[in-house]
């Protein structure tokens, strides 16, 4: 039976992006899917989701920008947002300065490499799947 | 002819794309050498293999180009490539990524034409889960990514993603 919930990925890796959606979609949550924050922002107004899967470090605009526009916005702030973070990576840019997933307003976060088992019990337990 | 459709393209930063050939079978020189370079933390940004050619054995793949020296004196080193193996070292290359091909390899072919009309070279490609890789001259990807702009549909608002740093690997990881 086809479940409502919709969960938008979002990530610039492509194949991260069809990983995550072949298991939520195994799991028979609709699955929308944006490759960087601007793209994702327009799939958020086009339809609301009702958990977004976001990843941290992507061009044009990054999870934490974007995670701070929703959860300041009146109209999206009740979005859960999973952050995906790459937390053992040390970055050359001072743009990206490495912050711990829960010190920003995302609701929870897990860790790259990213054990795709954990991340829908995460889902599952946000959007009240069992 | 109607147009393609594809959802994005994501470049690479400027790359070096190293050839490892020989007639031995390549299965332990890959597990050698992907090893060697990770125990040096140097990222593969691009891997391909060819094990199964009745002529000679191909291993190919790409590293940043500020580890090309680090990268060849390791290979260089006694003992990494066996005897009659050979080693071919192209630098400023640079991956355009398409995705997703859901499947459909008729853009690889496409692609292959879009570019070879416009003299673009394509040194490697590769497949994934949903993408498309080509390695070609890094000073001709900007031509390249308008090459495949003029020949596919692409969503409006999806200028091609480009890379704003690079990934380098931590001596310490940091733990939940």
């Amino acid at each position: 039976m086809a479940n409502e919930k919709l969960i938008l990925v979002v990530d610039d890796d492509p194949d991260l992006v069809e990983a995550i959606s072949m298991k939520l979609e195994s799991r028979n949550y609709r699955v929308g899917k944006a490759y960087d924050g601007i793209e994702a922002w327009d799939k958020v107004q086009e339809e609301r989701p009702d958990l977004i899967i976001l990843d941290v470090m992507m061009p044009r605009k990054n999870g934490y920008e974007l995670c701070d526009e929703l959860k300041k916005n009146p109209e999206y702030q009740d979005i859960t947002i999973v952050l995906l973070t790459a937390v053992g990576s040390a970055v050359t840019s001072t743009r990206y300065t490495h912050q711990d997933g829960m010190s920003t307003l995302a609701d929870d976060y897990i860790a790259k490499p990213i054990d795709l088992d954990k991340l829908i019990s995460m889902v599952d337990e946000f959007t009240g799947q069992s | 002819m109607e147009k393609l459709k594809i959802g994005g393209l994501k470049q690479s930063l400027e790359l070096c794309q190293f050839d490892l050939k020989g007639r031995n079978s390549s299965e332990k020189i890959v597990s050698r050498v992907t090893k060697l370079l990770a125990s040096h933390k140097i990222n593969i940004d691009f891997l391909t293999c060819n094990p199964n050619s009745t002529r000679y054995h191909q291993f190919t793949f790409c590293v940043s180009q500020d580890k090309v020296f680090d990268t060849s004196k390791l290979l260089k080193a006694k003992g990494v490539l066996p005897t009659g193996w050979e080693m071919d070292c192209r630098e400023h290359v640079g991956i355009l990524t398409v995705f997703p091909h859901q499947s459909a390899l008729n853009i690889v072919g496409a692609i292959m034409i879009a570019w070879a009309t416009h003299s673009i070279p394509m040194y490697g490609l590769s497949t994934s889960l949903s993408a498309v890789s080509f390695v070609t001259d890094y000073r001709l990807i900007e031509k390249s990514v308008e090459v495949i702009q003029d020949s596919f549909l692409l969503p409006e608002n999806r200028s091609p993603l480009k890379p704003e740093l690079r990934y380098y690997q931590s001596d310490t990881v940091k733990g939940r």
